[in-house]
């Protein structure tokens, strides 16, 4: 089933990747690489779910999560990519709602694997 | 008024004559300069962006091409394998410029940071089929350091296992980038990196180098740590250092003596990881080196030891920790050491600090204290309590350590006073009460028992009765003492000062009480003891010594006898009953010194002793018999067989005396050395070639095993060499059964090879002198067995156990030491 999927990132390549492989396995893949834009899309359409970077300019992940759950007032399923290490952020992530997280450097098979499971929530 | 002008103005604001046209033209080249400058940094500027926006587009571009390939799949549809080949044409094309090349490595390179699994095997796969790795090794021949520390990171990162020959070349690079770039990639290509590294490695291993090293052996999947305690002798300080920070990380604690010693090492980073690895592992036979090298250690190093001992240590260790609570001048080491104590020995030391000693003055007269707390309030001294002192000694050094100062050695020195006074603590009881233990007690009636450490008892001097007894000074262990249990009324009083060992001096008749005789104070009787002089030792007294015989066997020759196996002899002693009186008088007199001898706590001698025994009569030679002695003692130690036909010339010479029975001992000993059996030469045996060989070379496996089952009955050594081989055969049943085969023939061969003990054999030219040497004895009637006229029955033996005579020797020997 097509489902849609944002994709927050500043890396590009890896974002290309990404949506590679999510268009192979039949999602829709938009993606957009800094907090503007994710502003701007969130307030135009809303997903089925947001993979997004946790460190990105001008809004961060935390404060996506932030700004869906607590402005938007959405439960769409939220996963945050974070670099190794990063845990701490990643704790505020999940205390503000987000729903899943994946450290950096990842399978994009399994990532794939977490979003199917997010959807089929 | 008057004014002196003292200067003239004009002078220092004069303009330099300067044409104003050459004003003008430096004005106009700077101008130009500026101009020129802006010029240049903005084509630069563009001229980079560009090429970031061209690379970025590259990027872009490349990206959903390597998407195609990473993601590619066996199983996919015709149309997307028919665009997979596509891709692989169009990036052959796109390859052929460096520029792209470049841009594709570095793709790929960001990419694989950010993922793993399949996928990142699969650029690493891309990476290597596009012979990308090929640009990598290029910089590495590249003179400028930059380039080739990029190269390693790029082969490392990609994980070109292959470029570990070429790497591991720079791990001892005199540029320090490249080194430690080569360190990480040595590590991280290969698992036996890290020993290659620390094997190698000659430079300075930094801190943030351990660290990344660390890290990449910890993310290495299936990695099998070596033994890293095979670099604690290396002689790069900082391998060591590292292998003991890797020793600690993998809990490889089989290297205990080594770490131990370290603990000695000069460098003290090293000293420091092995006390915390000793720490780690709870080597606690590492306490005697810690407490050895603590006096001469940094206070780091010492809050480190003390730490180490706070784990490992036991209460033993107290009486050192106390010392160096009271030694110790840093506050630091001081409280490590306090605390050290309360965690070996919780709650040993208690706080002391700004503690109200009074605390029971404003109590109301209602509330009733206990006694006890009463006394530890009253007694607690402004110095810390250190509880349960095993030494008395310790409270003296205390008080004398506020007045001397002391150092290391003086430390030392009580160290070892206390080590060897621990046990003496009588004597340093008398020490405390300022040795006058000797003194009465003085008591009062009334309150008697009021008697603590710090203050004197309240007794008014006319209620005092002292009770005097005569003392004589002049044998003082004469002294008749009574000792008696005094029950005090109050019992915490009294357990506060332990005057147990003060003796109670009493008016009551003393009931007479046998002391012990002190054996210093023994008479000692000195008599002469007559010796009889005798030409011979009598040693009939001795019993008999047996071998265990084996009747039904012929009897072997001395000469074969073992005569390292005389423990093994098992020997049957039987007592001899001789009629003369005065010999079995003088065993009982031997018997009754060798007691003595081996007991020496219970002296008890008997010195009426007149009768008479005997001693071996000192043998005085001239100094022709010194000198031949001394040479068979050199040919003793450092000859052999060869030398037999020498001593038989002496021995032909020598008609009597000391001399000759060493010559026929040493005889006897070389000839024990001759060999009497053929040693088999597999080695001769295998050069010869056996006519099966050809069979066994063409025959299957059944056939191999039917003609192995046979060759043992038909073979001789000429099949050994084959059999050898055949214990190598492919074929496991061969193998075994050549291995069974192999055996049997050789003991068929060894059996074949013993000279029977009724065969003639030719006696070797070499060894024909012994036939004269037993010609010589038959001929001169000794008997072998009878040396020294030593009336000893004659005992022959079939074991390869040493002869009778090597048994007593030694035991005749020992009498001798004995005496």
């Amino acid at each position: 089933m097509k489902k849609k999927i944002l994709l927050a990132d500043d890396d590009e390549l890896l974002i290309s990747l990404l949506q590679f492989r999510l268009k192979k396995e039949g999602h829709e893949v938009t993606f957009v690489s800094n907090g503007k834009e994710v502003k701007e899309y969130l307030n135009n359409t809303i997903p089925d779910v947001i993979v997004s970077d946790i460190m990105m300019p001008y809004f961060s992940g935390i404060e996506l999560v932030g700004f869906v759950r607590n402005e938007l007032k959405l439960t769409i399923p939220i996963i945050i990519i974070s670099s190794a290490g990063n845990e701490e952020n990643v704790l505020s992530a999940f205390e503000l709602g987000a729903n899943d997280f994946i450290s950096k450097p990842f399978s994009p098979t399994e990532l794939l694997l977490r979003i199917t499971k997010e959807l089929n929530k | 008024m008057l004014s002196i002008k003292t200067h003239n103005p004009r002078a220092l604001i004069t303009a330099p004559k300067i044409h104003t046209d050459l004003l003008w033209d430096l004005s106009l080249m700077f101008v130009g300069l500026a101009l020129l400058y802006f010029l240049f940094i903005f084509y630069f500027r563009n001229k980079i962006s560009s090429k970031t926006k061209k690379v970025a587009q590259k990027k872009k571009d490349l990206s959903p091409i390597i998407s195609e390939f990473l993601f590619f799949e066996e199983e996919s549809s015709k149309d997307e394998k028919t665009n997979y080949i596509q891709l692989k044409i169009e990036i052959r094309q796109f390859l052929k410029d460096v520029f792209n090349r470049r841009i594709l490595s570095e793709v790929l390179l960001d990419l694989s940071i950010d993922v793993s699994g399949s996928t990142q095997k699969s650029l690493f796969k891309l990476y290597k089929e596009l012979d990308l790795h090929k640009d990598a090794y290029t910089k590495l021949e590249s003179w400028r350091w930059e380039i080739v520390s990029k190269g390693i990171l790029e082969l490392t990162q990609m994980q070109v296992s292959e470029s570990y020959g070429f790497i591991i070349k720079r791990i001892n690079d005199k540029r320090g980038t490249i080194r430690k770039q080569a360190e990480i990639a040595t590590v991280t290509l290969k698992h036996e990196g890290i020993s290659y590294f620390l094997d190698t490695t000659r430079y300075k291993i930094s801190e943030w180098q351990q660290l990344k090293i660390l890290e990449v052996l910890r993310n290495k999947k299936d990695f099998n740590p070596p033994k890293f305690k095979q670099w604690l002798t290396s002689n790069n300080k900082h391998v060591v250092l590292f292998s003991l920070r890797l020793i600690k990380h993998y809990n490889q604690n089989d290297a205990e003596l080594s770490i131990i010693e370290l603990v000695k090492h000069k460098n003290t980073q090293i000293k420091q990881e092995a006390i915390l690895c000793i720490k780690e592992f709870g080597f606690m036979r590492a306490t005697d080196t810690l407490k050895l090298i603590f006096w001469n250690c940094s206070t780091d190093i010492k809050i480190t030891i003390l730490s180490a001992l706070s784990e490992i240590g036991t209460e033993e260790d107290l009486p050192f920790l106390n010392q160096i609570e009271n030694k110790e001048r840093n506050f630091y080491v001081k409280s490590k050491a306090l605390s050290t104590i309360n965690s070996i020995a919780p709650e040993t030391i208690m706080p002391t600090k700004e503690i109200e000693k009074n605390i029971a003055h404003n109590t109301p007269k209602d509330i009733v204290i206990p006694e006890e707390e009463k006394l530890i309030i009253a007694e607690k001294p402004e110095e810390i309590i250190i509880k349960n002192t095993e030494n008395p000694k310790e409270s003296i050094e205390k008080v004398e350590d506020l007045k001397t100062n002391d150092s290391i050695h003086e430390l030392r020195q009580e160290e070892l006073a206390m080590a060897i006074n621990a046990t003496d603590k009588d004597f340093l009881e008398t020490d405390i009460s300022e040795s006058l233990g000797f003194l009465p007690i003085v008591t009062s009636k009334e309150n008697e028992n009021m008697i603590t450490q710090d203050s004197k008892p309240e007794v008014k001097p006319e209620e005092i009765i002292v009770n005097f007894q005569k003392v004589v000074p002049s044998n003082i262990t004469n002294i008749h003492v009574e000792y008696s249990i005094v029950e005090p009324n109050n019992k915490n009083e009294i357990s506060a000062l332990n005057l147990d060992f003060l003796p109670i001096v009493t008016t009551n008749v003393i009931e007479k009480k046998t002391v012990e005789i002190n054996p210093l104070d023994l008479q000692v009787i000195g008599e002469e003891i007559s010796i009889k002089k005798k030409e011979t030792l009598n040693v009939d007294f001795l019993p008999v010594i047996y071998d265990m015989i084996n009747v039904t066997e012929e009897p072997e020759s001395i000469i074969n006898i073992d005569n390292s196996k005389i423990e093994n002899i098992n020997t049957i002693f039987e007592e001899i009953s001789i009629s003369n009186e005065t010999i079995t008088e003088a065993e009982n007199t031997i018997l009754d010194i060798n007691k003595l001898l081996s007991n020496e706590d219970e002296i008890t001698i008997n010195t009426n002793v007149e009768e008479e025994f005997f001693i071996p009569k000192a043998v005085f030679c001239d100094k022709r018999e010194l000198e031949m002695l001394s040479l068979l003692e050199d040919l003793n130690e450092l000859g052999d067989v060869r030398e037999i036909p020498l001593l038989e010339e002496y021995l032909l010479k020598e008609k009597e005396g000391i001399v000759r029975d060493r010559i026929i001992e040493l005889l006897e000993k070389f000839y024990k050395e001759l060999p009497t059996k053929k040693e088999i030469k597999m080695d001769d045996v295998t050069t010869e070639t056996s006519i099966l060989e050809e069979l066994f070379t063409n025959a299957d496996t059944e056939s191999k095993l039917i003609l192995l089952n046979e060759i043992v009955a038909v073979s001789d050594k000429k099949e050994v060499k084959l059999l050898m081989n055949l214990v190598e055969d492919d074929d496991e049943r061969v193998r075994e059964k050549a291995k069974k085969c192999l055996k049997q023939l050789k003991d068929q061969i060894e059996s074949e090879n013993i000279i029977p003990d009724d065969s003639f054999e030719p006696i070797p030219l070499e060894y024909a002198f012994l036939e004269d040497y037993k010609a010589e004895l038959q001929k001169n009637n000794i008997n072998p067995s009878k040396i020294s006229n030593l009336d000893i029955e004659e005992v022959s033996t079939v074991t390869k156990e040493p002869s009778f005579l090597e048994q007593f020797y030694s035991f005749s020997s020992k009498l001798f030491d004995k005496f």
